[in-house]
């Protein structure tokens, strides 16, 4: 139960933290079935929980879990490398929706959504919050089987406001508009995420 | 059926309109009401703002008291500069939690300390600074190991001329002053030094310390895991020329020197902040000169176990004691309507004493006779204002209320409007009325609890300069409840330190300190400052 | 157009009358009661200025040019009264980091759409502002917010928003367009719900307010960040450069409302929520002989062929009510929502209407109510500008208090 209270305490934060890497790409998906919905959330929490797995592998390296705290650079290198990740997928993303021009429709062609998604997740979660140092001091001093436990229960408290956006009602009526708005708009938030927060550095 | 149809839609027009009627009438009226909806949105929503804008959650704050910038007692200032008392008073220290993602800010990772100072007067300088003290806080980031860095000794050479308690040797010394481009920060084995963004806020007289963190020591750094630290925070007067430009000195002051001094190794702080259990004067009094030893100080302590909750035991004497003195309180006022003369023309020589004693239509019988022959006599508008004030409390509806309210005010700011020239009595009348209203009165409605805070702070000070120290005692305990209602922590948190300081408290001052967590243990000395 | 008789029109007048005198009452409490000398005269010219201008609207018949009049004015009084207090408390217009580290930079209502997520989600505020205590709070502009929802919807935007009247006047300037973006409406709207998504989706990512950080071309006429970077002063080039394209230039060129339609978040969650305001322009589909004129006159692209066929404008309507002059046959005006779209104008009376109908028309109640928002919301700073101007004439000095 500790575990999954722990991430239930920061699982709002996460939800809006996370939010500009899957809500566009839900906006894209919002006239598809709940089957293809579910699908693509499952790919954003699996490159998600693989990106918590690998960072709470290297805080627990560098000895930040026992330390309580992630020092400033590393701190800032993650994020900058997560909205660099995460911006270039939205802006490629973003770019594929737009006809007339040939880097548009070479982007269009390759488009993997299923990829873009797990992409998305692995970028949202190289964001490591007071919680996560936390879990992952404790799964750390819980051994092997134990400790992934620890930290899979941690990850679903923490996603636990993400798991009913695919049981939203399929939009029919407003769909294409809505998926229009959401490539502007990802174009928009990749170019933000990946050139001023990602390259410069600037928060 | 379309007789229904047609009543239906006749009756869904009807309320159609009533709707728009709604929407416009409810525009003025919802702006009448604005300050009333916005409070009721605040108590409903309870926000935040977003921590890393402001320099981070508050992890500790140490109110200190007010008017103590003499010293171990007995300090003058400088004489340049025209320096005003207050200048050099700190009155709270907060120390903050790190941030660890700054936002709107060009600097990375940062630690933030606020100084406030009871008074500030700019350089005038671009990057804003105050003229008068100079703070230096040294800190100590992790509690002492063997074989742990750290010093007991002043980083600036001959600097404040103290030395630190052994048992919390500091790590690092923050320094900053209004005439230096920057703050710094520099490490006790000189290893570190690295600038500090000081924020100088004159409006609410306060200086703000952003250490930087990253690419920081790991040593400096730690203090992000949280846990202890610990804090020497001392005001100086800045002298350019002397060492850590801490001014020094003297029997006498003069233009760039203090005055006061006892000997020739009087510390050069002028206000410290002590940790409870110690009082400044004691602490900034302990060198010993003939044998060439400089004064120690203590530290306080930042992120430290929760002060004990209090002794409920304590706090039901305490209460009991209330109720006592409030009732020894009604005898005396029973006795003393006992022997009032019969009502007379001479009553209004003694509208003060008839409202004391809750005879309000004798009052205010006295209060007309005295405004027909002095139509802006402060005390009789002032008292009048008070009765007002008193019958909206007692009225039955809102708008009575209000409106009632609206009309003491009239009464009481024209009463604080004629008392400028007037003698200190009726000045302390006034101050005390328009005060005591305004701290009763919902500030969410009429917003002047700040406005009541300064009156009682003014009526303190004239009770005082009287010789009256147990009323001003009580009113700059009723000045800090304004405070609190009026948001003002800080300024709340200083007046309740100065009182925690003071001997000889009645128990309902006294409870209310305990109340607010300040030790109320009686102290080695009396530390009762007079108030300039 | 009007094509009522004689008799038929004194009950409309009369009412026109009422609704101005009501009005005008309104207008003195706001701005005059209680206060004294300067700030008195200030208030009182105001006050008249608005009355005045409800009197031309109910009495006139339709709300342009009046409301544009007295929306281009608050604007402009709005600029040098903020300015002015900047200059002096501060001493400059710049925000300060001292501002920030105290969240005392006012909040303006365009964060709205930054901060009412992670406020509601994670009880925090993303910006650096007082919660309440002055107007320029969070608490009370929240409020307002709330009021204008359930009252005039998008209507904020051409009776109350000191920027919007701004370009409003702007691009009323020229006798004609010269660039014709008539066909881009749809573009414009859907770039606008992209910026607010864009920005919405931003601040809750990174709990900046990515607008006020990058996008706001007002910072030339209100406060910015001091340039001291090369940050600050990207930033700097970028309100520059929105401003002079979005709210002079292109609106000089279009005679359209370019940054309003294109780039205000604000306006964009207005458009989304308008559903919840009791009022919207309707469009009386018999009456429409689909001329166009509609069209080319609407400030916001909101009018084309399509939303004249489903009798009403789309989304970016912003209800100012200037394509109800245009129309030859009277057929676009005020309705209440969900009613059949019959508009009625105060100059129309329906056979046998009385002076209630028409003084408790949507003809009439939309403009008392959102003019009366525009006017008490600039009610503190178009009175104190006018009570700075009467001490500029007195005194010589435009500022109180001397500025440093």
């Amino acid at each position: 139960m500790e575990p999954f209270l722990l991430g239930l305490s920061s699982a709002a934060s996460c939800l809006v933290s996370c939010a500009p890497f899957f809500a566009p790409a839900l906006a894209l998906e919002s006239g598809s079935g709940r089957a293809r919905r579910s699908a693509l959330l499952g790919l954003f929490l699996a490159g998600r929980l693989a990106s918590y797995a690998c960072v709470g592998a290297l805080v627990g390296a560098i000895g930040a879990a026992a330390a309580g705290f992630l020092p400033p650079e590393t701190d800032r290198l993650l994020l900058r490398a997560g909205w660099a990740l995460g911006g270039l997928l939205l802006l490629l993303g973003g770019l594929a929706g737009f006809e007339g021009h040939a880097l548009c429709k070479h982007l269009a062609a390759r488009e993997h959504p299923g990829a873009s998604a797990l992409g998305l997740g692995i970028a949202a979660g190289l964001n490591v919050c007071p919680p996560f140092l936390a879990a992952s001091g404790r799964a750390a001093a819980l051994g092997l089987a134990g400790g992934a436990a620890y930290f899979a229960l941690f990850f679903v408290g923490t996603s636990i406001w993400m798991l009913p956006i695919p049981l939203l009602p399929r939009l029919r009526a407003k769909a294409s508009e809505l998926r229009s708005v959401a490539r502007i708009a990802m174009v928009l938030l990749g170019i933000y995420f990946l050139v001023i927060l990602g390259l410069l550095g600037w928060s | 059926m379309s007789d229904r149809k047609s009543l239906f839609s006749r009756a869904a027009r009807a309320g159609r309109t009533a709707l728009l009627l709604c929407a416009a009438i409810g525009v003025p009226l919802f702006f009448v009401n604005s300050t009333w909806i916005a409070a009721r949105l605040e108590r409903l929503l309870r926000l935040e703002v977003e921590p890393s804008f402001i320099g981070g959650r508050v992890l500790a704050e140490f109110p200190d008291p007010m008017g103590d910038d003499d010293g171990p007692g007995g300090y003058a200032y400088p004489l340049g500069q025209g320096r005003e008392r207050g200048e050099l008073d700190l009155v709270d220290y907060i120390v903050r939690r790190p941030v660890s993602r700054p936002i709107w800010g060009d600097s990375g990772a940062f630690w933030q300390l606020d100084a406030y100072f009871a008074k500030a007067v700019a350089t005038g300088l671009p990057g804003g600074g105050f003229r008068a003290p100079v703070l230096h806080v040294y800190v100590q980031v992790q509690a002492a190991k063997p074989g742990a860095a750290g010093s007991t000794e002043t980083a600036f050479g001959e600097g404040e001329l103290l030395r630190f308690d052994p048992a919390h040797p500091w790590d690092y010394v923050i320094s900053a002053d209004g005439w230096s481009a920057q703050a710094e920060i520099r490490s006790a084995d000189g290893a570190y030094r690295a600038p500090v963004l000081a924020i100088w806020d004159i409006g609410q007289r306060r200086l703000s310390l952003r250490i930087g963190l990253e690419k920081a020591p790991p040593l400096l750094t730690s203090v992000m895991k949280g846990g202890s630290t610990w804090h020497y925070v001392l005001v100086g007067a800045y002298d350019a020329a002397r060492d850590g430009h801490f001014a020094a000195l003297r029997e006498g002051a003069n233009l760039h020197d203090g005055g006061g001094a006892k000997d020739e190794l009087a510390p050069r702080v002028f206000d410290l902040l002590a940790p409870p259990g110690t009082c400044q004067a004691s602490e900034l009094a302990s060198e010993d000169a003939p044998a060439g030893v400089f004064a120690l100080v203590e530290p306080v302590e930042a992120g430290g176990p929760a002060p004990k909750a209090y002794d409920p035991e304590l706090r039901r004497r305490l209460e009991a004691e209330t109720a006592k003195e409030g009732l020894a309180s009604e005898t005396d006022r029973e006795y003393r309507r006992a022997a009032l003369p019969a009502p007379s023309p001479a009553d209004a020589s003694r509208i003060g004493e008839l409202f004391d004693l809750g005879l309000e239509d004798r009052c205010l019988t006295a209060i007309v006779a005295d405004l027909s022959a002095k139509p802006a006599d402060p005390t009789a508008l002032a008292y009048r204002g008070a009765i007002t004030a008193k019958r909206a409390d007692r009225a039955a509806g809102i708008a009575e209320k209000v409106r009632l309210v609206a009309e003491a005010y009239r009464d009481l700011d024209a009463a604080a409007g004629s008392a400028a020239q007037a003698i200190a009595e009726d000045r302390l009348a006034v101050f005390i009325c328009r005060g005591s209203v305004s701290s009763a009165v919902p500030n969410d409605v009429f917003g002047r609890a700040a406005q009541g805070a300064s009156d009682l702070d003014e009526a303190a000070r004239i009770e005082a300069g009287l010789g009256d120290a147990a009323s001003a005692d009580g009113h700059l305990a009723d000045a800090a409840i304004a405070y609190e209602k009026a948001g003002l922590r800080v300024e709340a948190g200083a007046r309740w330190a100065t009182l925690a300081g003071r001997k000889g408290l009645p128990a309902a001052l006294r409870l209310l300190l305990l109340e607010r967590g300040f030790p109320i243990e009686d102290r080695g000395e009396d530390s009762r400052r007079d108030s300039r | 157009m009007d094509t009522t008789t004689d008799g038929a029109r004194r009950p409309a007048f009369a009412a026109a009358i009422v609704a101005a005198g009501a009005f005008a009452f309104e207008a003195w409490f706001f701005n005059a009661a209680g206060r004294r000398g300067e700030a008195l005269a200030g208030g009182l010219i105001w006050a008249a200025f608005c009355s005045a201008i409800f009197a031309w609207i109910a009495i006139g018949g339709r709300p342009d040019p009046a409301r544009r009049v007295f929306f281009f004015t608050a604007a402009l009084a709005f600029i040098p009264s903020f300015i002015a207090h900047l200059v002096e408390t501060r001493g400059h217009m710049a925000v300060t980091s001292a501002e920030i580290a105290s969240g005392q930079v006012p909040f303006c209502h365009i964060a709205i759409t930054t901060s009412l997520i992670p406020a509601a989600l994670l009880r925090t505020l993303d910006f650096p502002a007082q919660l309440s205590g002055i107007r320029a709070a969070f608490y009370p502009m929240l409020a307002y917010w709330l009021l204008s929802l359930l009252t005039i919807g998008r209507g904020w935007c051409s009776w109350v928003c000191f920027y919007g009247g701004l370009e409003d006047g702007i691009s009323s300037l020229p006798r004609r367009a010269r660039v014709d973006i008539g066909p881009s409406g749809p573009v414009l709207r859907r770039w606008n719900k992209a910026i607010l998504a864009f920005v919405a989706l931003a601040g809750m990512g990174t709990l900046v307010p990515v607008y006020c950080d990058w996008l706001c071309p007002f910072k030339l006429v209100t406060e910015y960040a001091e340039p001291t970077s090369l940050r600050s002063f990207l930033a700097l080039i970028a309100f520059v450069g929105l401003f002079l394209s979005l709210v002079v230039v292109l609106p000089l060129l279009t005679k359209k409302r370019t940054q309003c339609s294109l780039l205000c978040p604000f306006g964009a969650m207005q458009s989304l929520l308008d559903r919840i305001s009791p009022f919207r322009v309707a469009i009386d589909t018999g009456l429409c002989v689909s001329c166009g004129a509609c069209d080319r006159v609407c400030p916001m692209l909101a009018l084309n062929p399509e939303a004249r066929s489903k009798g009403r404008p789309e989304s970016s309507c912003v209800k100012c009510g200037t394509c109800f002059g245009s129309c030859s046959k009277g057929a676009i005006g005020y309705a209440i929502r969900r009613q059949s779209p019959t508009p009625s104008l105060p100059g129309r009376t329906k056979a046998g209407g009385s002076f209630f109908e028409t003084l408790l028309s949507p003809a009439l109640l939309f403009p008392f109510t959102a003019l009366s928002f525009g006017m008490i919301i600039s009610s503190g700073f178009s009175a104190e500008t006018m009570t700075r101007l009467v001490r500029l004439v007195a005194t010589g000095s435009f500022l109180i208090g001397g500025g440093r």
